[in-house]
């Protein structure tokens, strides 16, 4: 909310109540380091809303909402109040509360479906004498959290980490599993975000190198002495200089890390199919999401494909998770032979699926159009050379789908990615 | 100790430490905000603005090579009218000078990107690369020949009333030659070096990595280079000289302004360490302490040769 905001924000707040608040009440919201006042505007400039939100320590409180009521009924509150209830979880509020009139059932409604519910009355609170009903919210509650995630966790800025290897284990051929140690707050770290990584001090490999999140979580507890220690892992291929030193590196060994980094995958409602589609390293993400799935109570099912039996990594993984798998390979050495395209083709229906797939780019390719052609949402996750990983060095970027010449529209992969849905991008 | 003095003024910008982020590694500031301090250094350059908005060269547009990194960015950026509406007022919040790295496709689109930020008051300076070595009828041009040089830096000058720095190439048989002739034609500032142009070839492929098949060099393999050219041009041209090449560390920072540089530029640093300016001018200011310098104006071509 802004102070030329204010003319129209006092024009809907005396329409909307009978004891409106005043100018000051609202430029008292605007200097204080606790409030948070929203203004939703439409396209043509108009002020469609606002909502005064404070916050103290984990309790936040919506203070005053209210729609232009020339543009009610179309959905404007909900999503005022939505991005009201993100902002209070990304800022660490565990409950959100706020009083609403006995007779406004529209509110109540609309409050119940976003998952607020009672918690106590104030008896004739308003001055026509009407009760308040005081309502909250939990921002832990499971539901709670999936309804929310139309607006994507805003993920604390990336730390830069010294981290300890624990393990370095050659799973095939030349594709190595890497566990580090990490600092606790990583644990905020979601499926589809990046770490970059510097494999020496020296300057020859110069830059860090990206890898996608294999896995985060917490060492038991005999083993962290008793406390907390956060872990991270990464999948790796061998195939330069880079990788060659990262996979002669031992327990003990130390690494620098910049993480979390990127966009995470949007998990989209509970309750529908999720299926993951990927090779070699690609499956590394694939796995962190399949976890996050699982134990939202997902059904799962992973496409896994290669040229050889070496490229498919840690099917027992998964499946102990739960997740139904396919496999296929370029030459019939496990699972099916073929591409993996062509194996999730056959089990594509239209309804009630998601996907999400991560691998070489013709593999990205074929799986968005082939989502396309059965209108399932899909998101890919990319992988691009960069030097910086925060959006400076423009080394990754792929085109947007509406990218011409003339009308530039390139998106890094390190900061508007990893993770894309399938439309953002230009594919031919 | 007292604490040494770090600041520094070059060409009427006053900065708290001589240390200045290199334009294409820094984006627009906003990018760093959440890693460092933007007001622990002394000045942020931004990435080169163009009149329109440039998509830049295809991919792959880096490669990292011994020591270094290739990029052919192809100056890509948001261009002058969305820079001043769209990334402008987040720096202009910041109480750092903001100097503006701008170029031009044609001699005239430099004066009418200097001429339109002329009138705001968040940018403390211009940079007019006239160096990038990726756009093929742009930069090298103006940044090889002295003379096509002399007349940017002119219409630049005509066309702004802030600190025009000039940014050189060191892709020239003689910088001295280039520096003499952009002071000649008033440039209030130099800076050097921009990026040397390079390849990096697949062999088993038989294609340039690329794909713009040559790039720009960067990082600490670069370093002797730029500090042989900052050196060289210290003495012979009265200007102030912001020294640019492979700055990783303090140290290497410091060895410039002995070389003669007023300030420094650190670029691809940033990318490995995103803080990575802020702690070069920590360190470079713990340097001081130590060695009991009182200012760093006193090492300013302080070079025993």
């Amino acid at each position: 909310m802004r102070e030329e905001d204010l003319e129209a924000v006092l024009e809907i707040e005396s329409a909307s109540f009978s004891r409106p608040w005043t100018r000051r009440h609202f430029l008292d919201e605007m200097a204080s380091e606790f409030g948070c006042p929203t203004v939703a505007v439409i396209p043509d400039g108009t002020v469609a809303g606002y909502l005064c939100l404070q916050q103290v320590l984990d309790e936040a409180e919506i203070l005053d909402v209210a729609v232009n009521p020339a543009l009610r009924g179309r959905g404007i509150g909900r999503m005022l109040v939505l991005s009201a209830l993100a902002a209070a979880r990304d800022r660490g509020a565990v409950t959100v509360s706020l009083e609403v009139r006995l007779g406004n059932d529209e509110a109540i409604a609309l409050y119940q479906r976003l998952g607020f519910s009672e918690i106590g009355r104030r008896r004739q609170y308003y001055s026509n004498g009407e009760d308040a009903i005081l309502m909250q919210y939990r921002t832990e509650d499971s539901q709670n959290r999936s309804l929310l995630s139309i607006f994507p966790k805003r993920q604390r800025s990336a730390m830069q980490f010294k981290s300890m290897v624990v393990s370095n284990v050659e799973l095939s051929p030349g594709y190595f599993r890497m566990r580090m140690t990490a600092p606790n707050d990583l644990l905020s770290a979601a499926p589809g975000q990046f770490l970059m990584l510097k494999v020496s001090d020296a300057i020859d490999p110069l830059l860090r190198r990206p890898f996608g999140f294999f896995d985060v979580g917490t060492f038991s507890a005999e083993y962290a002495g008793g406390g907390t220690q956060c872990y991270c892992e990464i999948l790796y291929k061998v195939v330069g200089k880079g990788t060659r030193m990262l996979s002669a590196l031992h327990h003990g060994d130390l690494l620098d890390l910049l993480a979390p980094l990127g966009k995470a995958f949007d998990l989209g409602p509970p309750g529908e199919e999720k299926i993951l589609v990927g090779g070699g390293v690609g499956l590394a993400p694939l796995y962190y999401l399949a976890k996050e799935l699982v134990a939202r109570g997902d059904k799962v099912r992973l496409f896994a494909g290669g040229r050889n039996r070496d490229d498919i990594l840690c099917i027992t993984e998964f499946e102990r998770l739960g997740v139904e798998s396919y496999v296929s390979t370029d030459d019939g050495t496990l699972g099916e032979s073929g591409l993996v395209t062509q194996v999730l083709e056959r089990h594509l229906a239209s309804a009630g699926m998601r996907i999400f797939a991560c691998g070489p780019t013709p593999m990205l390719k074929a799986v968005a159009l082939m989502a396309h052609g059965h209108q399932v949402p899909c998101q890919v996750s990319m992988e691009a050379y960069m030097a910086c990983g925060v959006g400076a060095c423009l080394g990754c970027v792929m085109k947007g789908a509406n990218h011409s010449d003339d009308t530039p529209d390139y998106r890094c992969v390190c900061k508007d990615g990893p993770v894309f849905d399938s439309f953002e991008l230009q594919w031919s | 100790m007292q604490k040494p003095d770090m600041s520094v003024e070059l060409a009427g910008i006053k900065m708290r430490n001589p240390v200045m982020t290199a334009s294409g590694t820094f984006g627009y500031g906003a990018e760093f905000g959440d890693y460092m301090n933007l007001e622990s250094i002394g000045a942020m350059i931004t990435k080169g603005l163009s009149l329109k908005p440039k998509a830049g060269n295809p991919t792959p547009r880096i490669v990292e090579t011994p020591g270094g990194m290739l990029n052919a960015i192809g100056l890509q950026n948001v261009g002058v009218d969305a820079f001043i509406s769209q990334k402008l007022p987040y720096l202009s919040r910041v109480a750092t000078p903001v100097i503006v790295n701008l170029y031009g496709n044609t001699l005239e689109e430099y004066g009418e990107v200097a001429s339109r930020l002329d009138s705001l008051d968040g940018v403390a300076g211009i940079e007019v690369n006239i160096s990038c070595p990726n756009v093929k009828q742009g930069g090298i041009v103006f940044g090889t020949d002295p003379l096509a040089a002399q007349e940017v830096v002119r219409l630049v000058k005509r066309s702004t009333s802030k600190p025009v720095i000039v940014k050189l190439s060191p892709n020239v048989t003689d910088v001295v030659l280039m520096a003499k002739a952009c002071a000649d034609a008033g440039a209030d500032a130099l800076s050097l070096i921009n990026t040397l142009t390079g390849m990096a070839i697949d062999l088993d492929r038989r294609r340039p990595i690329l794909a713009n098949v040559t790039g720009g060099l960067s990082g600490p393999a670069i370093k002797p280079v730029a500090l042989r050219m900052v050196w060289q041009v210290a003495r012979n041209v009265r200007l102030p000289i912001i020294g640019i090449g492979g700055i990783m560390n303090a140290r290497d920072a410091l060895e410039f302004i002995l070389a003669g540089a007023t300030a420094v530029q650190v670029g691809t640093a940033s990318f490995l360490d995103p803080s990575a300016a802020q702690t070069i001018a920590r360190e470079m200011e713990q340097y001081l302490v130590d060695n009991r310098i009182p200012s760093i104006a006193s090492m300013i071509g302080a070079l025993e040769v």
